[in-house]
């Protein structure tokens, strides 16, 4: 069953058929919902809450990227609990391995690296990237995970966001700048990440 | 050493670098790059930083995010559309408390119009002119008559039959009779019709509307106390009756002939007989103006019981603060408003009952819409 049946199935009630499409896209809902919120719990909760969202309100979708419209769930959802944190901020607990010790790379993060240093490495690449995007401001931050990290075009950014095209290239070019210069501090202390980096882009 | 650009050569780096410029943009993004290093150094800054940016590992979901019946409940987009019918009324209850609201100001500035509201002296004296407008149209009509005719009358002898209010008036009539202007000469436009016979009251006498009779403002021939005015002419008119008899009768008469008042009656006597041929050095009879001497000068007394010949009697006028000139304009307004404002059940008027209404719609549909937006949120 092709996506637009499944949206019509899950429109008529059959909760089924949106749960196959909440498989489909929780991975994608999760990472962004983690990289808004800095935070993997809260980010679950989030998430959680974004698909409840969009099974009550599908008769809101009129059709398009049914992708940019989840990621419009999850981006308002996270939105609210940015907000709910101002209101009443919290103190995160850091993580701690099994001397309670503070981890600074948290092992969570580590994906399916080949080897003990690359992962490292790139758990020390998250870890700043992380850090840049905190530093972003939320709209900010939101567009250049949607473009750069979630692959979505201009034209499904605007729709998450509910901003026009021109707003989505400011405030992309605008992210970027920032994050070239927040990571620029990290080349001092990861010359490694940008030898990596060589290899991309070269 | 970064160059420094602005903000638009970003803008058109980024969106050249995702591929999301124009045709004719990224031709001429590209001509400035050949020419312009420090562009190019740019360009390949947001390129490593994008690059660097998708490099972040992807965060895998925990656990699944699927839903249950339980997590659902009832709030499904079948159930919801099943309710779509009370959703749907929001925006009619929205508009229907617009309107109401609307409706509701549109009253208020009826009422508070230029119109104003009506005092209850007001109203008594709106009441007073309704009743006398047939009166003061039959009276304009002759006056209008007698100037065609190039005479001047010099009161405005109204038919016994027709003069019955008249005659009912002035067998009431007790009070000082009052030298007035000439009302067909001397009378101020604004004077003519209801209003001109409220306005010829004026202290000085020389108003002129006050003259008897058909004149315009004739109605205004008696002052609050229930003075009579008579125009300057009457009172030699009467004068001379006074002294020929019945031969002055059919002078003071109108130019009806058929009027047969009985010319012998003394029509008043005259404390003051003003000295001979002041009157027509000073406009005298013909002319009708009374001399200043004379204005406002009380020259006989009615007695009771024995009516003026030609005089119509005037009901006791109303404040001089309530003969504004302006309340000739708003006569035709003022028979709606009257209408409007009667006293209906429970002594409220229409327009008031009809507020009341539209205050009710406006909240209570303005309520209903908030409720039922209230539950499409939840």
């Amino acid at each position: 069953m092709d996506e637009t049946a499944l949206i019509e199935s899950a429109r008529s009630g059959d909760l089924n058929a949106f749960n196959r499409l909440v498989l489909e896209y929780q991975d994608m809902a999760f990472n962004l919902a983690a990289r808004m919120l800095n935070d993997e719990d809260a980010a679950a909760d989030v998430t959680q809450m974004a698909f409840l969202s969009a099974y009550r309100s599908l008769d809101s979708f009129r059709g398009g990227s049914f992708r940019a419209w989840v990621m419009r769930m999850v981006s308002n959802a996270c939105y609210d609990e940015l907000r709910r944190r101002k209101r009443r901020p919290t103190v995160s607990l850091e993580p701690v391995n099994e001397d309670d010790e503070e981890i600074e790379s948290p092992a969570w993060l580590a994906d399916d690296a080949p080897s003990p240093e690359d992962e490292l490495e790139r758990s020390e690449l998250d870890q700043a990237l992380q850090n840049c995007l905190t530093s972003l401001p939320e709209e900010f931050r939101a567009v250049v995970l949607m473009v750069d990290v979630e692959g979505l075009d201009y034209q499904e950014v605007s729709v998450s966001i509910g901003k026009p095209l021109g707003t989505v290239k400011s405030r992309l070019a605008r992210a970027r700048l920032k994050m070239r210069d927040c990571l620029s501090q990290y080349r001092e202390l990861l010359p490694s990440v940008f030898r990596l980096d060589d290899e991309v882009t070269s | 050493m970064r160059a420094q650009l602005s903000n638009r050569d970003y803008e058109q780096l980024s969106a050249y670098l995702d591929g999301q410029l124009a045709p004719g943009d990224k031709r001429k993004l590209e001509e400035r790059l050949r020419v312009r290093p420090e562009l190019q150094a740019a360009l390949d800054e947001l390129s490593q930083t994008r690059a660097l940016i998708r490099m972040a590992p992807r965060r895998k979901a925990p656990r699944n995010f699927t839903l249950t019946p339980a997590m659902v409940g009832d709030t499904g987009p079948s159930r919801k559309r099943s309710a779509g019918g009370i959703f749907s009324l929001f925006p009619a209850l929205s508009f229907a408390s617009a309107i109401a609201t609307l409706v509701l100001v549109a009253t208020l500035v009826f009422e508070l119009g230029p119109g104003g509201l009506q005092t209850p002296a007001m109203q008594t004296q709106t009441e007073l002119q309704q009743a006398e407008a047939p009166e003061m149209r039959a009276m304009e009509a002759q006056p209008t008559e007698a100037a065609a005719g190039g005479e001047a009358p010099s009161i405005m002898a109204v038919p016994a039959e027709e003069g019955s209010s008249a005659k009912a008036g002035a067998d009431q009539v007790d009070g000082p009779i009052v030298v007035w202007g000439d009302p067909y000469n001397s009378a101020p436009p604004e004077m003519g019709g209801m209003g001109g016979g409220m306005s010829g009251g004026a202290p000085d006498g020389r108003g002129g509307g006050g003259g008897m009779g058909g004149g315009p403002g004739s109605m205004g021939g008696g002052a609050p106390d229930g003075t009579i005015l008579i125009p300057q002419e009457g009172i030699a008119s009467l004068e001379t009756e006074s002294a020929v008899g019945e031969e002055a009768a059919p002078q003071a008469a109108a130019p009806d002939p058929a009027t047969n008042e009985p010319a012998g009656t003394p029509v008043a006597e005259s404390p003051q007989q003003p000295p001979a041929g002041d009157g027509f050095m000073d406009g005298g009879p013909i002319l009708g103006l009374p001399s200043d001497e004379q204005s406002g000068e009380i020259v006989g007394q009615s007695s009771q019981g024995q009516p003026v010949p030609g005089v119509i009697e005037q009901p006791p006028a109303a404040p001089a603060d309530a003969f504004e000139p302006e309340q000739e304009t708003r006569q035709d307004g003022l028979d709606a408003r009257t209408a409007i404002e009667r006293p209906g059940p429970l002594g409220l008027s229409f327009l008031r009952w009809l507020q009341i209404l539209l205050v009710l719609v406006a909240i209570s549909s303005g309520l209903a819409a908030f409720l039922v937006r209230r539950r499409a949120r939840s």
